[in-house]
């Protein structure tokens, strides 16, 4: 049986293999990618009545999205939260990276496994747990009371606490980019800079810092886009005032019904992430990146 | 219920960014073929916190059927569901107040044989006709679906702080002298409908003639009356402590004294009632079901979808409603779900849980104005984005 | 003298690395650090480098003393084993990389940079990337980049390893003669002895961080100062065993089965242990015609390895033990399977007290 199924493969001529091979992955990034953002985009260009799509193809989303202050309100506030997060994060992972790297030894791997432990559970539960560490009741103010000190009320349900929690969700994923960056980062390159004059600082930022710009740059782009579209975290953390753009996109589908205008969001926040990612490659030159150089082979 | 945090009404939709994938999946659904049920299949499109295993187990023994269960939060998400091709999907549908009429108008439900469900003689009379038209069809009067739980959504308070008198109307819950210790839900309906009800006191437009000539609709709102709602809610935001996701949130926060106030269906009342009865909580917390400007009510019902055509699976949906409605049953449903019953178990209950549940006051239900579908979700959506964002 | 560590010592927790060094090296030699990998040599390198502290000791460049300095004030520069250029600038920003951080002029830095690339071949490829370089030519850029500061002395960390056999055999003559042109001190780390010899004016040997022997690379490989530089340095026979008196008067070791005749023995007491070594090119060989040769140890040919202008003959003796003897090919006429003779200068034949090292 299997073997009258291969002599048939070998009686394709190339061009039947490729199609036969590619087929799968075709249909897969069709069903699962293509589709999904093509029904978007033409959902957009529809428009809602009482929970009803009608096909009446028009532009009015994103005259909506693109003019309302409310929506722009809102993206404003998504790049800004996204942007404050992703410099934090890669400000904080820098330093955890470079600890567990260098010091680690043989428990490397397992701090930073340890990074991903939070990931067991969902995102909710993480973020309920915040709730528990920044709330009225939480941690934080029973310590504080504890101390006799004033507890703080506005670290939670505030844009401050939405970014907290996005750092506390992001901050894994900036680690590990930038962990496996440094993992294939020859520290020895460190020693020939310092013999050839540079002090620890500037070997940093000569030589540590532009090879690993690119993992640096990953680990941005990793917090940056997906906290644009976050809802979960300030819909929990960020009280009446912490709409954000990815939130009052979910709720055009989950609460409002009024789907065409929220595939619209979709669209726009797609374009924006693009133009983001766009710009963001345009800081890595390749050539520059270090990858494949002879410096770092062994 | 009580275990569980989340409520269905908590419009846990947790996954706000999926739902760009979400929405796709849903289009392709109706291109999607449908396998044919081999055996005997009952498919229900409802509540979670309503599931009652042991007797769905039982159910299923003694009609050697298989029950199935697809659950939905808002009444839209169930809506849009039928609209989309659900009707072949799903045998059995819940639904609140107005909305069980807008699917029999739409041809998304059946008529239903209230003969072949003898557990209705247990309903209050509140939940029937003539007192309660909306489970019968506009115009013939056929049944179109079972009452099954009834809540409102009235104020839970501190009584420490707020009294009674202050509760009694919906000013508390728009008062400066509150900021910070106020809440409110996540929901944009039933928060424009609540606020609708304060403004349109306010300008005294409930009693002049309304945009679609019938009765005062909360869910029915002049252009004017919206911008007030809008300029209100925009007001409200600053004196909110946050809008809370899901149950548990809110029982954290009124148990600890942070919120004075709420609007909510009532769980969280009785969860912290039961945890003072047990001493487990000092807080005296308190329940305002009617404000004097009025209130929001609701009642679940269960229907019976269009798709259901041959006389033996409409006999096993009567069999179902009739099981369901037992007191037996719909007493475990209200421990479960904290929700009042359309059924009368008072005798089944202790007096603690006769006040609690409200059963003798299924007759204030009159006086709420039912959940709806908003006039336009379009201008709703726009009122309360621009209230976010302000 | 221009170079010098006094007493050096490093330690890493329980572990002696370099044990008190002392060397000395003149402003215009080159030197070789030539051990076995794991000797200490690479740390010692480093020491001097600045890119470890010594636990003890100092070092004195030029009259300074520099024990305490950072590697980046110190005047040093080294090309390394692995070259370790910038992998993310051109070869022209290496070479400006030790210029940059001295803060020169960028006319002086262009001028400094014109200079080693004409004399590395570097100018072609200033615009290149390393990873677009062969390993030939990253080596002349990682030596661009050790010389183009002019520094006071240039280490090399076995800068050839990773070269192939002929494209070494050229850059050693090149590397010598940049030392010569320079007028500064070259410190080459190595584990070859051929680099070691074909290059240095002296030779330290270094064994479990100590220094065996410093001297001139002849006296290093004709006149070994320990049983370690015989064995390491050069490739010999090996004859290890008791010390006895034999009935010429003289004395020998009893080596298996056999006795290996000394010419001197100094102050080697009969039954103690000792240890002789003859060079492989000092051994001599020749056809066993039968006469009698009482001074001669008879084998059996096993095998002959030719490599170009001589020959290594690999001779079994009857007790299973083995003799490498080496000669000009032509000039020996035996071939495998043959009975020959094995013999030598007993002068030529070095002998060290004490067990053997292996």
């Amino acid at each position: 049986m299997t073997g009258a199924l291969f002599r048939r493969w070998l009686k394709l001529d190339a061009n039947h293999r490729f199609l036969l091979l590619t087929a799968p992955v075709v249909m897969f990034l069709l069903a699962f990618f293509v589709v999904p953002l093509l029904s978007i985009l033409i959902v957009s260009l529809w428009r809602t009545e009482s929970y009803q799509l009608i096909i009446d193809w028009n532009l009015d989303n994103y005259a909506a999205v693109l003019t309302e202050p409310s929506y722009r309100t809102f993206m404003l506030r998504s790049l800004t939260s996204a942007l404050i997060v992703s410099v934090v994060c890669v400000a904080l992972a820098w330093p955890i990276a470079y600890f567990v790297i260098r010091y680690g030894g043989r428990y490397k791997l397992l701090l930073v496994l340890g990074l991903a432990v939070p990931f067991l559970t969902g995102i909710v539960l993480r973020v309920i747990a915040l709730q528990g560490v920044l709330g009225p009741i939480g941690l934080l103010n029973l310590g504080l009371m504890q101390l006799g000190l004033q507890p703080v009320q506005s670290l939670m349900f505030t844009k401050t606490a939405t970014v907290v929690g996005l750092i506390y969700l992001f901050l894994p994923f900036v680690t590990t980019a930038i962990y496996l960056s440094l993992l294939n980062f020859d520290f020895k390159l460190l020693d020939a800079a310092k013999v050839f004059g540079a002090g620890n600082i500037r070997a940093f930022w000569e030589v540590t810092w532009p090879l690993n710009w690119v993992g640096t740059v990953i680990g941005f782009a990793l917090t940056f886009v997906p906290c644009l579209a976050e809802s979960v975290t300030p819909r929990f953390l960020g009280g009446a005032d912490g709409t954000l753009y990815g939130m009052a996109m979910g709720s055009q589908f989950s609460a409002t019904g009024t789907w065409a205008l929220g595939a619209a969001m979709g669209v726009v926040l797609f374009v924006v992430a693009g133009l983001t990612l766009f710009a963001i490659s345009r800081l890595v030159d390749i050539k520059r990146s270090g990858f494949t150089g002879a410096g770092s082979r062994d | 219920m009580n275990t569980t945090p989340l409520s269905r009404r908590a419009l846990l939709k947790g996954a706000g960014t999926l739902a760009l994938s979400a929405a796709a999946t849903t289009l392709a659904t109706p291109f999607i073929g449908r396998a044919e049920a081999a055996t005997l299949q009952l498919r229900a499109l409802m509540w979670e916190p309503y599931v009652l295993p042991d007797m769905i187990a039982a159910f299923e023994a003694e009609h050697g059927a298989k029950f199935t269960t697809t659950f939905f939060d808002g009444n839209s998400e169930a809506y849009n569901k039928l609209k989309l091709g659900g009707t072949r999907d799903f045998d059995l549908v819940q639904a609140d107040g107005f909305w069980s009429r807008l699917y029999h108008r739409e041809g998304l439900i059946r008529d239903i044989d209230a003969a072949a469900i003898p557990s209705l003689a247990g309903v209050f009379p509140t939940f029937m006709e003539p007192d309660y038209q909306l489970l019968n069809a506009e115009d013939g009067g056929v049944r179109i679906g079972v009452p099954f739980c009834w809540g409102g959504y009235g104020i839970t308070y501190n009584a420490d702080h707020l009294s009674e008198e202050q509760v009694s109307s919906l000013e508390v819950l728009f008062d400066p002298a509150h900021a910070g210790h106020i809440s409110a839900s996540a929901r944009f309906e039933e928060n424009i409908a609540l606020a609708a009800i304060l403004v349109t006191a306010r300008m005294g437009t409930q009693d002049s003639p309304r945009p679609d000539g019938k009765p005062f609709n909360p869910y029915v709102l002049s252009d004017d009356e919206l911008a007030g709602v809008e300029a209100l809610l925009i007001e409200q935001k600053r004196l909110l402590l946050t809008r809370y996701q899901d149950l548990g949130t809110l029982n954290n926060l009124m148990r600890s004294g942070a919120v004075w106030a709420a609007p909510e269906f009532s769980q969280v009342f009785r969860q912290l009632q039961e945890l003072k009865r047990k001493g487990e909580s000092e807080a005296n917390i308190q329940h305002k079901l009617q404000p004097k400007e009025g209130g929001l009510g609701w009642i679940d019902s269960w229907m019976v979808t269009s798709g259901v055509e041959d006389s033996e699976k409409l006999e096993l949906c009567h069999r179902f409603m009739d099981t369901i409605l037992k007191p037996e049953h719909m007493k475990t449903i209200a421990g479960q779900a904290g929700t009042s019953t359309c059924v009368d178990i008072r005798a089944l209950s202790t007096e603690e849980e006769r006040e609690l549940f409200l059963m003798d006051r299924t007759a204030e239900l009159k006086g709420l104005h039912m959940f709806d579908q908003p006039s336009s979700p379009e201008k709703w959506e726009r009122v309360w984005s621009n209230m976010e964002a302000a | 003298m221009y170079l010098e560590l006094t007493n050096l010592k490093k330690t890493f927790g329980s572990f002696t690395a370099v044990a008190n060094v002392n060397l000395s090296i003149d402003k215009t030699e080159f030197v070789s650090l030539l051990g076995p990998s794991g000797s200490g040599k690479s740390t010692l390198l480093r020491l001097i480098a600045g890119l470890e502290q010594p636990t003890e000791g100092r070092i004195i460049v030029d009259g300074k003393d520099v024990t305490r300095l950072p590697p980046y004030q110190r005047g040093i520069a080294m090309v390394f084993q692995d070259f370790l250029l910038f992998p993310h600038m051109t070869v022209r920003e290496n070479l400006a990389f030790p210029l940059r951080m001295l803060k020169m002029p960028a006319a002086e830095q262009a001028e400094r940079i014109d200079w080693v690339s004409r004399i590395l071949s570097l100018t072609e490829l200033q615009q290149r990337y390393p990873n677009q370089l062969s390993g030939g030519q990253q080596q002349r850029v990682a030596l661009g980049r050790g010389l183009v500061s002019r520094p006071k002395v240039l280490l090399l960390d076995e800068p050839l390893a990773n070269l192939d056999r002929e494209l070494r055999r050229d850059m050693e003559i090149e590397i010598r003669r940049y030392q010569i042109e320079l007028g500064i001190p070259f410190i080459y780390v190595t584990h070859n002895q051929e680099e070691a010899l074909s290059m240095s004016d002296r030779i330290a040997v270094v064994n479990k961080g100590g220094i065996e022997d410093f001297a001139d690379k002849s006296t290093i490989y004709s006149q070994p100062k320990t049983s370690f530089i015989a064995q390491f340095v050069g490739r010999s026979n090996m004859f290890a065993g008791p010390v006895v008196s034999i009935p010429t008067g003289a004395r020998a070791i009893a080596w298996q089965d056999l006795l290996i005749p000394l010419h001197a023995t100094g102050k080697l007491a009969d039954h103690t242990i000792a240890s002789a070594y003859i060079k492989i090119e000092d051994t001599l060989i020749e056809r066993d015609d039968g006469t009698p040769a009482p001074d001669k140890i008879r084998g059996r040919l096993r095998d002959v390895i030719f490599r170009g202008q001589y020959a290594e003959y690999l001779v079994r003796m009857p007790n299973g033990a083995e003799i490498v003897a080496s000669g000009i090919d032509s000039a020996t006429r035996v071939s495998p399977g043959d009975n020959v003779l094995i013999s030598w200068d007993p002068q030529k034949l070095d002998l060290f007290p004490g067990e053997v090292r292996q």
